[in-house]
């Protein structure tokens, strides 16, 4: 499946340096060409249909993607979850399809993609905290997903879970905890089936790491960071909303869509630009974070000071 | 004494030089430093990936924590009997230095000079008046630091305790949870508030 997707406002100052995307070319060879020679290394590559172009959008670096990550379930300090997260066991690993589907399914990461073939997809990602990043992700659309498993005319909400192993994740087993555990996030079903809405299994043409939510992770780019749940364990259709964590904890300060919104502060800070990984100064904030074309029609009904 | 003082006072901006120059430090800087690293808890190798979410809350622990050694003078003195009493300008004033530029990078940097948005940001965000209101106290007691001035304000400086008020919340609230290293700061904050207010 192929989309065409419009994306607006790009400065010329967001334009990739040609050297650096050609750089990106190599390393994807040396990936591959790593693959051959070691057999089936622990993160090894994925085999996707390619992005055509990076559609003028600079793409943040592996090594600040991969070492800055907000997954709680590991630590609330941002350069933690790349140290902690080395020893986590994602294989095998299960993830349950069902609630209000046709049809349940069970499945393990390979099998889902035998079904679905991945594809790249460079998107904006925008942080509730003011910071943001492009992430070059590889993964399926949900919706193909979906549809495997057949909506019915209860399918309204997708409810998605992580995980839930004190084991490996140290924070869910402290009794000082930092936000309650299963982390669950949720989205309306014209979101989920949204051509957008992707289920990522890996970033810069490499599985996933830990860090980054493996062996799969929700990427809503249109939204803010925290509703792309990470490591998910279940995937539930729901007739009712579902209930989402930091909705839950504050929600005066994030709400159930959380889509990004420019004009919408954060009762503590400005939402109006945000800071790119590795840049000293902000950049403005986009609406729907550029992605307003594809995703406002979803919303035209709604008064997105009241529901943000 | 002075002289370990500034030495200790400029520390935060050396490590804050140090992270931004690491594209260019020479070979032998970068092993002493990956040496380093394995001992302290400290990145030292790495640009900050987000350079001014970085700095800012250098500079603003920085601040955060002089402003405590300020208040730790008077309880030396009266219960272990070390009287630093004659360095304690120099701590407040370093103290106000670290959040002049935490309150420059807000206005100059996150708001780029916008003075109405910085406005703005101050009504609509008790978080951010917190803050500016802590940072309006220092500014008052550096302008009458001097000797004489002091004579003067002294009463006014009695303000410090609402301005440690107001960064403990401030502190509190630029997180997005609470968790124990935030409860155990705002804690000796506030313990040492109390070794000011019982001795009175």
């Amino acid at each position: 499946m192929l989309i065409r997707k419009n994306y607006n406002k790009i400065g010329s100052s967001e334009i990739t340096d040609e050297s650096i995307y050609y750089q990106r070319r190599d390393l994807m060879k040396l990936a591959a060409s790593a693959v051959a020679l070691a057999g089936t290394p622990l993160f090894a590559a994925l085999s996707y249909e390619r992005e055509r172009s990076n559609r003028g959008l600079e793409l943040t670096s592996y090594d600040q993607i991969t070492t800055y990550n907000n997954f709680y379930e590991f630590s609330t300090d941002k350069a933690d979850p790349a140290k902690l997260a080395k020893h986590f066991k994602f294989k095998p690993w299960t993830l349950n399809i069902g609630g209000e589907v046709q049809k349940k399914m069970t499945l393990d990461i390979d099998g889902l993609l035998k079904l679905i073939p991945s594809q790249e997809r460079i998107y904006r990602f925008r942080c509730v905290e003011g910071w943001s990043m492009v992430v070059p992700w590889v993964g399926i659309p949900l919706a193909s997903v979906l549809k495997h498993a057949g909506l019915t005319s209860k399918s309204k909400f997708v409810e998605f879970k992580t995980l839930f192993d004190p084991k490996q994740f140290p924070e869910q087993g402290e009794s000082f905890g930092n936000i309650s555990f299963p982390y669950r996030e949720g989205l309306r079903i014209d979101e989920a089936m949204n051509p957008l809405t992707l289920l990522a299994v890996g970033l810069y043409g490499k599985e996933l790491l830990p860090q980054n939510g493996a062996p799969i992770r929700l990427v809503v780019p249109w939204k803010y960071g925290f509703k792309s749940i990470k490591s998910i364990v279940s995937i539930n259709l729901r007739e009712r909303q579902p209930h989402s964590t930091w909705n839950d904890m504050a929600p005066h300060e994030y709400g159930f869509f959380a889509n990004v919104n420019p004009m919408v502060d954060h009762p503590r800070w400005s939402q109006a630009r945000e800071r790119p990984l590795g840049k000293f100064f902000k950049q403005e904030t986009l609406m729907f974070n550029g992605y307003e074309k594809e995703v406002a029609h979803m919303y035209k009904n709604i008064d997105l000071r009241k529901f943000f | 004494m002075r002289v370990l003082i500034w030495i200790g006072a400029l520390l935060p901006l050396a490590y804050a030089a140090l992270r931004f120059s690491v594209a260019f430090h020479p070979h032998w800087l970068h092993d002493v430093l990956v040496f380093l690293e394995g001992y302290i808890h400290l990145i030292l190798t790495r640009t900050p990936t987000d350079p001014l979410k970085f700095l800012s809350d250098l500079v603003g622990n920085s601040a955060l924590w002089m402003l405590a050694l300020t208040l730790l003078v008077t309880p030396l003195r009266s219960y272990i009997g070390v009287n630093l009493l004659k360095y304690r300008r120099l701590l407040g004033l370093f103290a106000f230095f670290y959040a002049l530029i935490h309150a420059l990078l807000f206005v100059g940097v996150d708001q780029q000079f916008d003075l109405f948005g910085v406005q703005h940001e101050v009504i609509t965000k008790p978080f951010i008046a917190f803050g500016m209101g802590a940072f309006v106290i220092l500014l008052l007691m550096a302008l009458t630091s001097s000797k004489k001035l002091y004579a003067k304000f002294r009463s006014w400086h009695k303000l410090v305790y609402i301005a440690v008020v107001l960064i403990a919340i401030h502190y509190l609230m630029s997180h997005k949870t609470v968790t124990l290293t935030h409860v155990a700061v705002v804690g000796t904050l506030i313990s040492l508030l109390a070794l000011r207010l019982v001795k009175r």
